[in-house]
């Protein structure tokens, strides 16, 4: 771990602690992400991983069930005392299910973003805008001829890189990726995959996963939480390769979880 | 400047306007609190001072109202036996009959139903049962009150039953159940607590009811516990005695009104009750 923290990371999190009413779901998390690189979450159900990546956006405060401490450094901001909504913008976020909005066209999916805040970018802006995001999200070219159509008839896969060149479309820092393809079929899985290997150039990736074999293919780096606590963290090629911990090795080989 | 730094020089706009909004919506909550304190602590102050005893045990005029407790609770139990079964029911059949012609008439049915004003529904109760059996009775009452009811009680189920997950159904049918098994065992117990609360609210709502009454149990001084014969019910024996140009009587009316704020209330804090016990 040393030596990822040589380099300056976008995301330095401190004794991070979360807790249900009395439940404990995440304990003493210290952790660092580096800029522009993927990295992926993994661990077996109710380890804490969607806890973990909703720290991030601040998604606990909307519940208001969970209690958050703990530093989160932001290039140096903690998120969890800055303002919610200016985090929100810094750190976008796809969830599991895709979710554009029924009742906008495409190209306002894109946009709502912006519209939602009360801004209404001019034509040529919005165009530009609509374009690029849904470039990065490698959804132009099936789109392109049907912006103003509802978002509806999409198949999942396309509404969930609709969701995710909407997150991409305010331009933030870091993208969070909750599970985003365990509802989809496999061939729109694979076109996921080689949009988040993509965009990685670009911005940092936090993915959390339940498929071990995708957390192989596309991390940078990986981190393994079990019950509560983080267990192992570390470049991709030797965490799946060779674990350090024990625990991490059974969990891998598929010996529990 | 760029869209991206306008919509961050907007967060603060944003901001102070969300908290707008959140005090509006707060005191608009808060606000609608008042009246209701208000009434409630008028009605207690006029009625706890005018309890006693005798108010619980005797009919006698002016003084007790036996009567009207016997008579309310009769009334309404018959009401809550007879409606419920044919209400619950029926709250099934919208429910799992979702795209059937039939049931999008019945739901407009119920819509109207619920909107009828309940001195109508007393009319009407007057002619099938007063009329025939020539005489006011308390029977005919709960019928009235019956009617009230259900189109309350369907719709609180049929709501509720929808909310059941269709995997768990699917899982029931998976399994080679029966229709009967499904709803019974399966269906009905998951949306227990909507279609209890569907229950104790209408059971609330017609126990304060006046109207249906009129002309269907008519009231009467004395205790009874006939149904067959004219009844008093607390509703209707506040209307007359708040009216009496007798201080007694209408300390008797607000000594009234209390206990039946009081069953009211309680039965709202049951159905509160009951919600969170079934939801753990």
């Amino acid at each position: 771990m040393e030596a990822l923290a040589a380099e300056k990371p976008i995301l330095d999190v401190r004794s991070l602690n979360v807790v249900y009413g009395e439940t404990p779901a995440l304990k003493e998390i210290n952790i660092s992400f580096a800029r522009n690189s993927l990295h992926s979450i993994i661990g077996p159900s109710g380890c804490g991983k969607s806890t973990f990546v909703r720290c991030f956006n601040r998604m606990h405060e909307l519940q208001g069930e969970a209690k958050v401490t703990g530093q989160i450094l932001l290039d140096g901001d903690d998120i969890l005392t800055d303002d919610p909504f200016s985090v929100r913008l810094r750190i976008g976020m796809v969830f599991q299910r895709p979710n554009p909005f029924p009742s906008l066209s495409i190209a306002d999916n894109v946009l709502s973003g912006f519209l939602i805040n009360g801004i209404r970018p001019k034509k040529d802006e919005a165009d530009a805008i609509v374009e690029t995001a849904l470039r990065k999200a490698s959804l132009w070219d099936e789109v392109k001829d049907k912006l103003k159509k509802r978002s509806m008839f999409l198949s999942g896969g396309q509404q969930q890189r609709l969701c995710i060149a909407r997150a991409l479309a305010v331009e933030p820092e870091v993208l969070l990726l909750d599970e985003p393809t365990s509802a989809l079929d496999p061939i729109s899985t694979g076109s996921i995959e080689e949009l988040m290997l993509e965009l990685k150039k670009s911005v940092t990736i936090v993915l959390v996963t339940h498929n071990l074999s995708q957390a192989g293919r596309v991390s940078d780096y990986a981190a393994f939480f079990l019950l509560g606590e983080l267990i192992e963290y570390g470049s991709g090629s030797t965490f799946f390769i060779n674990p350090k911990d024990s625990r991490t090795d059974a969990y891998l080989a598929g010996r529990f979880g | 400047m760029t869209l991206r730094n306008r919509l961050k020089a907007r967060l603060g706009f944003n901001r102070v306007v969300s908290s707008v909004f959140t005090g509006i919506v707060t005191f608009f909550s808060l606000l609608m609190v008042v009246p209701l304190v208000l009434i409630l602590s008028f009605i207690t102050i006029k009625g706890v001072t005018q309890l006693h005893w005798a108010l619980f045990v005797s009919d006698e005029r002016g003084g007790g109202i036996l009567n009207a407790i016997v008579g309310s609770g009769e009334m309404v139990l018959i009401a809550v036996v007879l409606a419920v079964p044919v209400a619950v029911l029926t709250g099934v059949y919208l429910a799992e009959a979702r795209n059937s012609k039939i049931a999008e008439v019945m739901r407009i049915t119920v819509d109207v139903f619920q909107g009828i004003p309940s001195i109508v529904l007393g009319i009407i109760a007057y002619v099938w049962l007063v009329v025939p059996l020539r005489s006011f009775s308390g029977l005919s009452g709960a019928v009235a009150l019956a009617i009230m009811m259900i189109p309350i009680i369907i719709k609180n189920t049929e709501e509720s039953l929808i909310l059941v997950p269709a995997q768990m159904k699917e899982a029931a049918y998976g399994l080679g159940a029966p229709f009967h098994k499904v709803i019974l065992q399966i269906v009905l117990p998951a949306a227990m607590s909507g279609v209890l609360t569907g229950i104790l609210l209408a059971t609330a709502r017609i126990l304060g009811e006046t109207a249906p009454l009129l002309f269907t149990s008519f009231g009467g001084p004395d205790l009874n516990y006939n149904l067959t014969r004219p009844m008093e019910a607390l509703p209707p024996l506040i209307f007359k005695y708040a009216q009496s140009p007798r201080d007694d009587w209408v300390a008797t009316a607000w000594a009234s009104s209390f206990v039946l704020v009081v069953v009211v209330l309680f039965l709202n804090l049951l159905t509160k009750l009951v919600l969170r016990r079934w939801k753990h």
